[in-house]
């Protein structure tokens, strides 16, 4: 395909990257400008559009269009829809952003060599300037997990509430129920941990719980098969009810069993997270910028942080850079179709 | 224009560029390269449209053909005058400063 026809269907590409409201309002008439914009492109005008350039600029128009929901028609149920959806897009980030700090965190580890050979060593040997930076990072990256946490079991408990008193009468009991699923399975499923952990035998350097939730899937003598099963059923209730409670509550979102003023309160918590998830995707990004500037060990040894995720640590701090973005731009979005919802109906 | 935000410049260069009556999208990108040289990307022309059309200080012509004109509208018309006076006040302003300074 050359390379002129490969740049037009990039401009129809980008035509089609608006919503269809836009379509319906803007899109004959920008498809004609596109035709007036080509042909003088077609007469060498000096300052004729490229049509990547002229495709880059449709998209960056319909990022804007599509997050902004300028120039979108008074009509109560498109205002409805976009308030469901910024919601979801508002609250799914921070349900999907947990998973990935808990993997952060669960990965680096501190690595010291005393110079007498490699391995792992309990001796107190100084760490490096990036070391220590990255020895905060990870205590701060702790006590935003925890604030997140709390927060999260408290804005479900919040909106379970809300919900119950806003929801129709023969519907209260269910909605409230449904909102508080994901938080009731992870501290359902943390019992089943804590369970199994206290089944498991106590070995060395395991004798708190929290050492011993952390590795109770490592095979040691006379490790009992009902720990295993404990375990493996923790994990999937927390697992499970995180991201299928989330799901569910998504779904049902999708499906309006929630009334508009319930999605509001829902925003409103969704935008006191946001400052939390922030701090904690930057935190991350400040790991990964971190972890290389590390001086290797030299032959006295020396102590540093390292991960085993490896590739996977840009790619999950990337992620939760973008769902931090996401949040805070479907929380702006989400309030105001929200108010311009409930004034139109 | 304090309601359209901060990017008021482009939405003021639309406003000038309808004063003299109603225009299509191509007409508008070429009218403002010439009286501005600024050449503004048909991204940012239809946003700043659909802005001004929500604020109610421009229309859309009604019209078959593709190429749909805008025009102002008569809050459009008194914005636009209100912001060129503000503009002619500062600019008066500050050549008399500047004559002021180099006498």
């Amino acid at each position: 395909m050359s390379a002129k026809r490969l740049g037009d269907r990039a401009v129809q590409w980008a035509l089609r990257c608006y919503p269809g409201w836009w379509r319906d309002r803007y899109g004959r008439d920008q498809e004609a400008l596109v035709e007036d914009l080509m042909a003088e492109r077609s007469q060498r005008s000096r300052r004729a559009s490229s049509a990547w350039g002229l495709a880059g600029s449709f998209v960056v128009g319909a990022v804007r269009a599509r997050t902004s929901g300028c120039g979108m028609p008074a009509v109560p149920d498109l205002w409805q829809r976009r308030a469901r959806t910024a919601v979801i897009g508002a609250v799914l980030p921070a349900a999907l952003g947990a998973g990935a700090v808990l993997l952060l965190l669960g990965h680096t580890s501190q690595y010291a060599t005393s110079g007498s050979g490699s391995g792992t060593t309990s001796r107190a040997i100084e760490l490096s300037v990036p070391g220590q930076v990255i020895y905060w990072i990870n205590l701060v990256l702790i006590v935003l997990s925890l604030a997140f946490i709390v927060q999260l079991a408290w804005a479900a408990v919040g909106l379970s509430c809300e919900m119950r008193s806003l929801a129709p009468p023969r519907r209260r009991v269910l909605v409230a129920a449904v909102t508080l699923v994901p938080m009731v399975a992870v501290g359902l499923g943390l019992l089943l941990l804590i369970a199994a952990a206290r089944l498991r035998p106590v070995i060395s350097g395991s004798a708190g719980i929290g050492h011993r939730v952390l590795h109770v899937w490592y095979s040691y003598p006379g490790h009992p098969l009902a720990a295993t099963i404990l375990f493996c059923a923790g994990l999937a209730g927390i697992l499970g009810g995180w991201f299928g409670g989330t799901a569910l509550l998504a779904t049902m979102a999708a499906r309006r069993r929630f009334p508009i003023q319930a999605l509001m309160a829902a925003v409103t918590r969704a935008r006191a997270l946001t400052v939390v998830q922030g701090g904690v995707a930057l935190c991350a990004l400040a790991l990964v910028i971190a972890l290389p500037l590390q001086p290797p060990i030299g032959p006295d040894g020396g102590m540093i942080y390292r991960t085993d995720l490896g590739a996977w640590t840009p790619v999950l701090t990337g992620a939760l850079v973008t769902g931090a973005l996401i949040t805070w731009a479907a929380t702006r979005a989400a309030r105001r179709a929200v108010t311009r919802a409930s004034s139109l109906s | 224009m304090g309601s359209l935000g901060r990017s008021s410049d482009r939405w003021l260069l639309v406003l000038v560029s309808l004063a003299d009556g109603a225009k299509h999208g191509y007409a508008l990108l070429k009218d403002i390269e010439a009286f501005a040289d600024v050449r503004l990307s048909p991204g940012t022309l239809y946003a700043a449209i659909a802005r001004l059309e929500d604020a109610g200080l421009v229309e859309s012509v009604g019209s078959a053909e593709r190429r749909r004109p805008y025009r102002l509208t008569a809050a459009g018309r008194r914005v636009l005058a209100a912001e060129l006076e503000a503009a002619a006040t500062v600019s008066r302003v500050g050549l008399r400063r500047l004559r002021g300074a180099t006498a």
